[in-house]
């Protein structure tokens, strides 16, 4: 075949142009640590990394949300045993007090005025606040939900976060489960957390339907406050805390034992109630607790998974630069000796 | 018989043939690094010979021609290839800036701001009645906003860039049609003469080459030489002597093309017609440049449109029906956009909630602060499937789109590596056949010298005879 020069120095010229160009490469893959540098160097890894870092983001803030949760369910939960202590403790009384071997009117006129302070108590726990929220208002976190006479003024609303991809979790027990029993049958069927609870929250395409379906609710704030307020009173299914303390105490001022044994087994209801409901969150807790190791573990398998995909192999880069850095040596060299003589240098 | 002075003669002019070749060899080891020359060879015949009695005697050499040594089929080829190289070149500049504007591997980008978006209501969700949460998902909300009109911005910019590619491509194509057509003035009046036009059809040659990197073209050689260029299918460039002009217009959108964007368009030279030819233009740079201007990035403006347009749409749709802190529904949380086209250029978030983002709705219920079931659903919105008629995720859809456009720039990355590979090969092959080598042009430096210096020893020669004849007297 013929040569001319031309062809020695452009095969030179683009032997070195390659080798640069992939030790360019490589020295970016060293100096970032990562294969993928810009989305052309591997399309389907660019997607993937994508997808796995929104997933990261996702995890956190689902851990975030989870942590939220944990301690207004821990927050909640320290309020209803406190108020399964109180109930206890008027249950001890209402004993004593209800033969009358042990007592007397007058005990009974004074075992009154401290269920009276009991029931101060009790109103207490139901106003209590984490943060500045009412726990046990529903959602009318921003007004105390119980007046001095145990009337609710909040509602049914249950709070929920999300804890992983659409589950969710409610945050909150509304007061008038806890105090008024409200859908208490209903809330001592074992909660089926997962999947089961997916609040009904409104979406785009159902979002009118909604609206028509509950016309008061979205509409008049006036309205709904009555009917909430009848509702809950209304709608109970399970125990009055606060009408049984009171009905104690009346029973205790008018010396009246057989009103007295009436109430003990209605406290023996209210208590049990309020036990079910600490269960349930106790288990929401647990669950929540389950959630967050398993999302624990998936972050870690999420960043090993995307460190796989887009981050350099160290060893490799290295050898690779080498390698690299070698045929350059070697096509300069040649390049050196073969670009130099021609026949003038032999012609005399 | 032999005469004497014959034989001077025929010693000249051999040396003149020398000189000749010498010449043509100092010529070709001038040129050996001129771009687009190619070698030059003497073509010598013998001289007529003569009859004397029964002889034919030889009359020693003539210069025939000079002439290139070069393969026409080869040069075509060399064009074409070049062609879809100009292509490859001139996408793959402006898709690796397209691509530096979805690299998120070590900037952030849209599908960050985007889950920060989709958390922060999350985050709103955990604590509705907080004012810092509200704020939060207020910043985020912009961010995003902002996102998009960077996307949107830098898409235009790029455009814009790359008509600016495209007006100087164009100067350069009336600079080099200006030129061919000179050339082929002067090529037609020195081989009309019979000579060969060598030199000037190398230009010519490589004048077409670039062209033909810069765009479609089509050419055919003519009667006198002069070769008739073609533009795309109806952009009659070059003819004869005459050529027309190429310009570059900014003009309104129509279909394929932005408000704004570069026409190619067609003057003919006397007459002055005009017509556009932006769409005949498909191969060379030109034609990679328009593809991604006006295919590439165009689609990427209609999907980051259609993106923002929905989240936009989905959102205000749930945000509208619920209530804000003050007790207030019906709001929209972005401004309402009108239609699809721009939308990612017009999506803002709504000034009252930028300057109180109390006015955020989170509850689906009148006075219920603690309610946070709307801003739980404006949340889900991420792992809805509102793309591909339901099929596809905001995530979904945004990811695939990189990685469509991430496939469709390394694919041009490696075709731009092959056609390089392809028009490096047919150029080595090129250079074996026309370019010069310069061992070759010494051997027939030393070559042609050894020549003169005998064709001048045989004039010495023809000289002694001529003493020794004239001395025959004196004998």
């Amino acid at each position: 075949m013929r040569v001319s020069n031309n062809m020695n120095y452009n095969q030179v010229k683009s032997s070195i142009e390659r080798n640069r160009s992939e030790t360019l490469d490589l020295q970016n893959q060293a100096a970032t640590m990562k294969r993928i540098n810009k989305p052309s160097d591997d399309p389907v890894g660019t997607s993937r990394t994508l997808g796995l870092r929104t997933d990261k983001l996702s995890a956190e803030q689902h851990l975030k949300n989870m942590e939220m949760a944990r301690t207004y369910l821990n927050f909640t939960e320290a309020a209803l045993g406190d108020l399964s202590e109180q109930l206890v403790r008027a249950k001890e009384l209402a004993i004593s007090q209800s033969s009358s071997a042990s007592s007397s009117a007058s005990t009974r006129m004074a075992t009154s005025s401290e269920i009276d302070e009991m029931f101060k108590d009790v109103v207490g726990i139901s106003n209590r606040r984490f943060g500045e929220r009412y726990i046990f208002g529903g959602y009318k976190t921003t007004t105390s939900p119980f007046d001095n006479t145990g009337n609710y003024h909040g509602d049914d609303g249950s709070m929920k976060v999300e804890v992983d991809q659409g589950v969710f979790t409610a945050m909150n027990m509304p007061g008038s489960r806890v105090f008024h029993g409200k859908d208490f049958s209903l809330a001592s069927v074992p909660e089926n957390r997962r999947g089961a609870n997916t609040p009904n929250y409104p979406t785009a395409p159902s979002m009118e339907h909604d609206q028509e379906q509950q016309p008061v609710e979205v509409r008049g704030p006036a309205s709904i406050k009555n009917e909430k307020a009848e509702e809950s009173t209304q709608g109970a299914t399970g125990e009055n805390v606060f009408g049984v303390l009171q009905a104690l105490s009346a029973g205790l001022r008018s010396n009246d034992t057989v009103a007295i044994q009436e109430t003990l087994e209605r406290l023996d209801s209210a208590l049990e109630q309020v036990v079910t409901l600490r269960s349930q969150v106790g288990s929401r807790l647990s669950s929540l607790n389950n959630t967050a190791e398993g999302l624990g573990k998936q972050k870690v398998d999420n960043s090993a998974l995307l460190s796989s995909i887009e981050d350099a192999d160290a060893f490799e880069v290295f050898t690779d630069i080498t390698k690299n850095e070698n045929t350059l040596k070697a096509t300069l060299q040649t390049s050196g000796k073969l670009i130099q003589p021609s026949l003038l240098d032999f012609l005399r | 018989m032999a005469r004497i002075s014959s034989l001077m003669h025929l010693g000249q002019q051999s040396m003149a043939n020398s000189q000749t070749a010498l010449q043509t060899t100092s010529h070709n080891i001038a040129n050996a690094n001129t771009e687009g020359y190619t070698r030059q060879r003497v073509d010598m015949t013998t001289a007529e010979p003569v009859t004397l009695g029964n002889h034919r005697l030889g009359q020693g050499v003539k210069t025939a021609d000079v002439t290139r040594v070069t393969n026409s089929y080869l040069n075509k080829q060399i064009q074409e290839e070049t062609n879809k190289l100009g292509a490859a070149n001139g996408k793959q500049s402006s898709l690796m800036r397209v691509e530096q504007i979805f690299n998120e591997s070590i900037n952030k980008g849209l599908n960050h701001f985007m889950a920060n978006f989709f958390n922060s209501f999350q985050e709103m969700a955990n604590n509705p009645e907080s004012q810092a949460t509200r704020a939060l998902v207020k910043e985020n909300s912009k961010i995003l906003a902002d996102d998009f009109h960077r996307i949107k911005g830098q898409l235009n910019s790029i455009q814009k860039d790359i008509d600016v590619q495209l007006h100087a491509h164009v100067s350069e194509i009336n600079g080099m049609a200006s030129e061919i057509a000179s050339l082929n003035d002067k090529i037609h009046q020195v081989e009309v003469m019979g000579a060969k036009a060598n030199d000037e059809r190398d230009r010519r040659d490589l004048l077409v080459k670039k062209m033909g990197e810069l765009v479609n073209i089509r050419y055919t050689e003519g009667d006198g030489g002069k070769v008739i260029i073609t533009v795309g299918n109806t952009g009659v460039l070059v003819s004869g002597a005459d050529h027309s002009e190429l310009f570059t217009e900014g003009t309104p959108a129509r279909e394929g093309k932005r408000e704004g964007n570069f026409e190619i368009m067609y003057k003919h030279g006397d007459r002055g017609i005009v017509h556009q030819l932006t769409d005949e233009l498909k191969g060379g740079t030109i034609g990679g440049l328009l593809e991604v201007r006006d295919k590439t990035i165009n689609e990427l403006h209609g999907n980051m449109d259609h993106m923002a347009y929905t989240i936009h749409e989905a959102v205000n749709t749930i945000h509208e029906a619920g209530f804000d802190r003050y007790n207030q529904t019906g709001r929209s949380f972005f401004n309402p956009v009108e239609e699809e086209f721009d939308a990612a250029a017009n999506i803002q978030v709504n000034e009252e909630i930028l300057s109180d983002p109390g006015k955020i709705s989170g509850a689906l219920k009148a006075n219920s602060p603690g309610d946070n079931r709307v801003a739980n659903a404006i949340a889900g919105l991420q792992a809805r499937p509102l793309f591909k008629d339901g099929t596809a995720s905001v995530d979904d859809y945004f990811n695939g789109l990189v990685g469509e456009f991430a496939v469709l720039t390394s694919k041009n990355n490696m075709l731009q590596e092959h056609q390089k590979n392809i028009v490096s090969q047919l150029n080595a092959v090129r250079e074996s056949v026309s370019g010069v080598s310069l061992d070759e042009e010494v051997t027939d430096m030393v070559k042609f010298q050894k020549a003169f210096d005998a064709s001048a020893r045989l004039v010495k020669t023809a000289d002694e005879m001529f003493d020794t004849v004239l001395n025959l007297k004196r004998l």
